[in-house]
């Protein structure tokens, strides 16, 4: 197989051209045998030669009585085969099996209803990792296949030359756009579109080996709920990433479904496993294939009517586009205000433009569009350790850990808190129930800080508790709150589901007992049973680290009245920005 | 009834119906009784219980010395102490050797008598062992052994 570029010797180019090609006397050019690619300049100068020609050779029947076959523009890269069908009887054209050992540039001719058609030419560029199989998607269909691992790789840098027909019967194919994809299962995935027409176009591709990308395929799919974790995907959902209130995203990916595989490296594989080459798995309803990662948001006027948008509908709008429903902030197109679309055809919709679902017709008019910064594998990049998400898509907020780059489609990019997380294990008898109590240290002794924080007046049975000061931001996010209430002998601790400023909120409310101003009050990061049972027993309790380091305090007790263990002091030391973990054992007093 | 607490003054307050008549105004408490309630309190996070407060109390286990098993001990420590919630009675401490007559809070009319002594053994283990154990030659237990009125004995010298 030779590839005759531009610049190769026009007398062999020419030659190996007409030897592989038959032209009728009619002008039709048809594929005999062969293997050889041309450029689309052999095209023209071929056809040139054989009409300079006296006499007619082999199976090109053509000679200087002929009418003139083609023209070429641009350096030869334009290439127009004349239609004479008026005058002579004669049309020039290829056919699509020819157009396949063609590249370079375009070849546009008219079809026997004198409608034009056009080869355009498509040059990718980049680097691939070795093996990978290129997809041109066009229309919303995958372009079939006729280069394998590559073809045409004139130089060190391209990866695929080839022509693409763009112009059919006339009409153009989807605008004449298209979308190269890599998406080998092991390596970085890649998409890029381009919108062909006269002349070669370029397309840029760049992938490297995926290195949190190594597990096998199928082994992958094997998975439990593989195919039910793209499901929280879709929509349009509110998440609460840092603490401080809810943004919007795409979805809330989650790999709670893949049991027994339920961690990033799972869900990052389970995600790129429905968009690799050659699967029918779908994300949004969409076949991974025809996934070209085209995501927009738009911001649309509230409508008028009552309809409904439907999840993973198809929608249409002006200018011939099409896409998919992916989510809105609210489906009912009364209160719409903001939709998410994949496009599968068609070019992004604009101002004015009228999104249309085609379920119930439900509408809304466009004011803005906003093209989202995706990632070819959908979910972002991802270190092995933290993603770094691609713009919008939206994750379980449990499931991100300190690290992790999430932005939301208001544009917002909330940080994961730094969970520290204190973490104690206890073994004791099976039939033990034990209980922990753990608070920070006293600065100077080596007790717990009992009054770390003081009173405010406060009134019976209310569902918060007041400080004088300003809660640390490294306190927990739950816990307990120990109040020594005056006239009271001891403390009495309150769970809290949240704090903020001086306030920390209740789970339920405090005793009949007012809170006195100057009230000692501190916080228990563990004041309760270990959960579970049996042998070993745990329990945890989280913060968001904030500065320094600190040293905790407690202790571990089983008061049995029939079998009571000795009581064992616990102590987390230096806590900074790490989590620690402790085991204690539980020995029978007598 | 219960112990009642003032965590924050570290006292243990025994109701009388926790002690053990003996006759008029006498009366026992056991010490492992009290151990075992304390225990209980400071491992508890009931409201009024002491799961957050610093530890009352320590129990050293029986331990066997040159062949003799010593009594348990039950020792308040960090400052705790204890009461009763009586008055003019006489209470002895029965059971484990304690530091409960350290620990005690005078007042009330309430004598408290100590049962402890230099080098209590653990009488529990000694009745409980075989006789074999207790059979050397010169020994207290051959003694002891050669005193008892058998009916054997009985009969023959009768």
């Amino acid at each position: 197989m030779a590839v005759y570029d531009r610049d190769a010797t026009p007398a062999t180019a020419v030659t190996a051209f007409l030897a592989q090609f038959a032209i009728s006397a009619a002008g039709a050019i048809t594929y005999v045998s062969g293997t050889d690619t041309f450029h689309v300049w052999w095209l023209h100068r071929a056809l040139q030669k054989k009409v300079w020609d006296l006499t007619t050779s082999g199976d090109d029947l053509l000679n200087l009585a002929k009418p003139n076959p083609s023209t070429s523009e641009a350096l030869g890269t334009i290439i127009t085969l004349l239609d004479h069908t008026t005058d002579y009887s004669v049309r020039y054209n290829i056919t699509d099996e020819v157009a396949e050992s063609l590249f370079g540039g375009s070849v546009e001719q008219q079809n026997a209803s004198s409608q034009t058609e056009r080869y355009s030419g498509l040059q990718v560029l980049g680097t691939a990792v070795a093996g990978t199989q290129l997809q041109v998607i066009q229309n919303h269909a995958v372009y079939t296949s006729f280069w394998g691992t590559g073809l045409n790789q004139t130089d060190a840098n391209t990866l695929l030359r080839i022509v693409v027909k763009t112009i059919v019967a006339g009409a153009e194919v989807d605008q004449q756009i298209v979308v190269v994809k890599a998406s080998e299962f092991g390596d970085q995935y890649a998409v890029w579109e381009t919108t062909l027409g006269l002349g070669e176009k370029v397309a840029a591709i760049s992938t490297v080996d995926d290195p949190n990308n190594n597990t096998a395929i199928g082994t992958v799919q094997a998975y439990t709920g593989y195919s039910s974790v793209m499901a929280t995907a879709e929509g349009y959902d509110l998440i609460d990433v840092d603490g401080n209130g809810a943004d919007p995203f795409l979805g809330t990916l989650s790999y709670a479904a893949l049991t027994g595989n339920q961690n990033k490296d799972a869900l990052y594989e389970v995600v790129k496993a429905h968009l690799v080459r050659g699967t029918t798995d779908t994300l949004f309803g969409i076949d991974g294939d025809l996934w070209t990662s085209r995501l927009y948001q738009l911001t649309v006027t509230p409508g008028s009517g009552s309809q409904v948008y439907v999840q993973n509908e198809v929608v249409t709008w002006t200018g011939s586009g099409e896409g998919i429903f992916l989510g809105a902030d609210d489906v009912d197109e009364d209160n719409t205000t903001r939709i998410l679309i994949h496009i599968n055809k068609g070019v992004a919709p604009v101002n004015t433009d009228v999104i249309t679902g085609a379920t119930n017709s439900a509408n809304n008019t466009v004011t803005a569009a906003q093209k989202l910064a995706s990632n070819a594998n959908y979910i972002g990049v991802y270190t092995g350790t933290n993603y770094l998400a691609a713009e919008g898509i939206g994750f379980l907020d449990t499931e991100l850990i300190f690290g992790d780059t999430v932005k939301a489609l208001d544009g917002e990019t909330p940080s994961v808190p730094q969970n520290v997380t204190l973490s104690l294990t206890v073994n004791c008898d099976a039939s033990d129930d034990p209980y922990a109590f753990l608070a920070e240290k006293d600065p100077v002794l080596n007790a717990p800080d009992y009054n770390k924080y003081s009173g405010t007046t406060q009134g019976v049975s209310v569902s918060t508790v007041i400080v004088a000061e300003t809660i640390d931001a490294d306190e927990p996010q739950t816990g307990y709150v120990g109040v020594l209430h005056t006239g009271r002998t001891y403390f009495t601790f309150y769970e809290y589901s949240s704090w903020t400023g001086s306030t920390f909120t209740l789970v339920g409310t405090t005793d009949a007992i007012a809170i006195t101003a100057g009230d000692d009050v501190f916080i228990a990061f563990f004041y309760e049973a270990l959960v579970g049972t049996g042998a070993t027993q745990t329990l945890s309790n989280s913060f968001v680290f904030d500065s320094g380091t600190r040293d905790f305090v407690g202790w571990v007790r089983h008061g049995d009245p029939a079998i009571p263990d000795k009581p064992v002091a616990i102590a987390y030391n230096s806590v900074g920005s790490n989590s620690q973990s402790l085991t204690v054992t539980l020995d029978n007093e007598s | 009834m219960a112990y009642s607490v003032n965590w924050t003054t570290k006292v243990f307050t025994i109701p009388l119906g926790d002690l053990t008549l003996v006759s008029g105004s006498n009366y026992t408490l056991d010490t492992s009784d009290f151990w075992i309630e304390v225990r209980r309190l400071e491992a508890s996070n009931a409201t009024g219980d002491g799961l957050y407060a610093e530890q009352a109390l320590e129990f050293i286990n029986t331990q066997t010395l040159s062949g003799i098993p010593y009594s348990a001990i039950v020792k308040l420590i960090n400052g705790y102490t204890w009461d009763i919630n009586a008055t003019n009675i006489n209470v002895s401490l029965i059971g484990k050797n304690s530091n409960l007559l350290d620990t005690y809070i005078p007042g009330n009319g309430i004598s408290v008598l100590a049962n402890n002594s230099a080098g209590k053994t653990d009488d529990e283990n000694i009745w409980d062992a075989n006789l074999v154990d207790h059979e050397t030659a010169g020994s207290f237990g051959e003694y002891v052994g050669k005193q008892l009125l058998t009916f054997k004995k009985f009969f023959s010298e009768k």
